[in-house]
């Protein structure tokens, strides 16, 4: 029975901890619950992202935790040369990724609802690998 | 916290169009070009805007619970073993992306620890697994496993029915411990006057010079 058992510890083992792993700071988003905010450790990009729910406006509960990160895509006339603009948030990581390499995983998306009304157009969502580095194009042109 | 634009060097994944206005899971999968340290999450719309709506919202969109990142195929730290042609025993050995952090070896069966990177020989008296694990620079902890087969690489192995087999006699190091067709989970090893020198049982077989020895099951 031992040697089952410990026969068993090793293909657990080598199934579940054979792969790498990146943790992010604070991944379920949570704190800050409020407009043009972001969770702790984490930076605002583009614009005013919020940590919601917030009452009034969006207050659709998180999937975990006690908030998440709202991002809004806006019409401006001061923008050129597209009109749009795309909030976005970023976050440093303690271990960086590797050139190369497959890596994945998983989060949690949902289109909002201000005030219980869905907008009803489309949104997705992006996301770019890059350094420290403030790029000189702003308002989300280069996006 | 900060504001401003931030690097967008790579343009790592794009979800599609999110309808749903419950909750959902979705897989991100990319391979970066570079070892990045910043991850940027943005919204877009792909659709056409209407220009003489003057900074109204069009869409919103909410993330949350991000796992972490797994690299499915690349291993930070990797175990090696071989065999010692000289004593029948193993080397174990390892690498790692980062250095200067923990290691720590362990077994299967237990019985065998090491904070070395390389701890060097080791001589198991069944077949054992041998675990490292790494502490990496961002806190998760990541293992490599490897095996030592009693039953490979040693031509000098023959069936001795119920027999233990133990040399080299005299020992002046390491002893090495055999058997074959039964299964032992204890052995204790006593010298000519009858003194315990492998209690509590074998990982090791490990006597002091110049001592003899006798079998006993």
């Amino acid at each position: 029975m031992k040697l089952i058992i410990n026969i068993i510890v090793i293909y657990l083992c080598m199934g579940l901890i054979a792969h790498a792993q990146i943790k992010l700071q604070n991944p379920s988003l949570d704190g800050g619950n409020g407009l043009n905010n972001v969770p702790q450790y984490w930076n605002i990009c583009v614009e005013t992202p919020d940590v919601l729910p917030v009452s009034g406006y969006f207050i659709q509960p998180p999937y975990h935790g006690v908030s998440y990160i709202g991002l809004g895509v806006w019409n401006s006339l001061l923008v050129v040369p597209s009109n749009r603009l795309f909030e976005s948030v970023g976050i440093f990581l303690s271990c960086s990724l590797i050139q190369g390499e497959e890596h994945f995983f998983n989060i949690y998306l949902t289109q909002l609802k201000k005030n219980s009304v869905t907008n009803g157009d489309s949104i997705q969502l992006k996301i770019w690998g890059g350094e420290l580095a403030i790029q000189p194009s702003y308002y989300g042109v280069a996006l | 916290m900060g504001g401003g634009a931030c690097d967008t060097a790579q343009l790592l994944w794009c979800s599609p169009v999110i309808k749903n206005t419950t909750w959902q899971r979705y897989r991100v999968n990319f391979i970066p070009n570079q070892n990045y340290q910043f991850l940027t999450f943005g919204s877009f719309n792909a659709s056409a805007i209407p220009s003489d709506t003057f900074h109204s919202n069009i869409a919103y969109l909410g993330l949350d619970s991000i796992s972490d990142i797994i690299l499915p195929h690349y291993k930070i730290v990797k175990a090696t073993i071989t065999q010692d042609t000289a004593t029948h025993c193993f080397q174990l050995s390892s690498t790692a992306v980062y250095g200067g952090l923990n290691f720590q070896w362990s077994s299967i069966p237990s019985g065998f620890t090491s904070s070395a990177q390389n701890p060097g020989l080791v001589c198991p008296v069944v077949n054992t697994s041998y675990i490292v694990s790494f502490t990496t620079p961002c806190g998760s902890i990541v293992y490599d496993t490897v095996f030592a087969d009693m039953h490979t690489g040693i031509n000098d192995v023959k069936g001795k029915g119920n027999k233990l087999e133990v040399y080299p006699n005299p020992v002046s190091n390491v002893l090495i411990c055999k058997c074959a067709n039964m299964l032992i989970n204890t052995i204790e090893i006593t010298d000519v006057l009858g003194r315990v020198c492998s209690n509590p049982p074998l990982q090791r077989c490990m006597c002091s010079q110049d001592t003899n020895w006798r079998e006993t099951l």
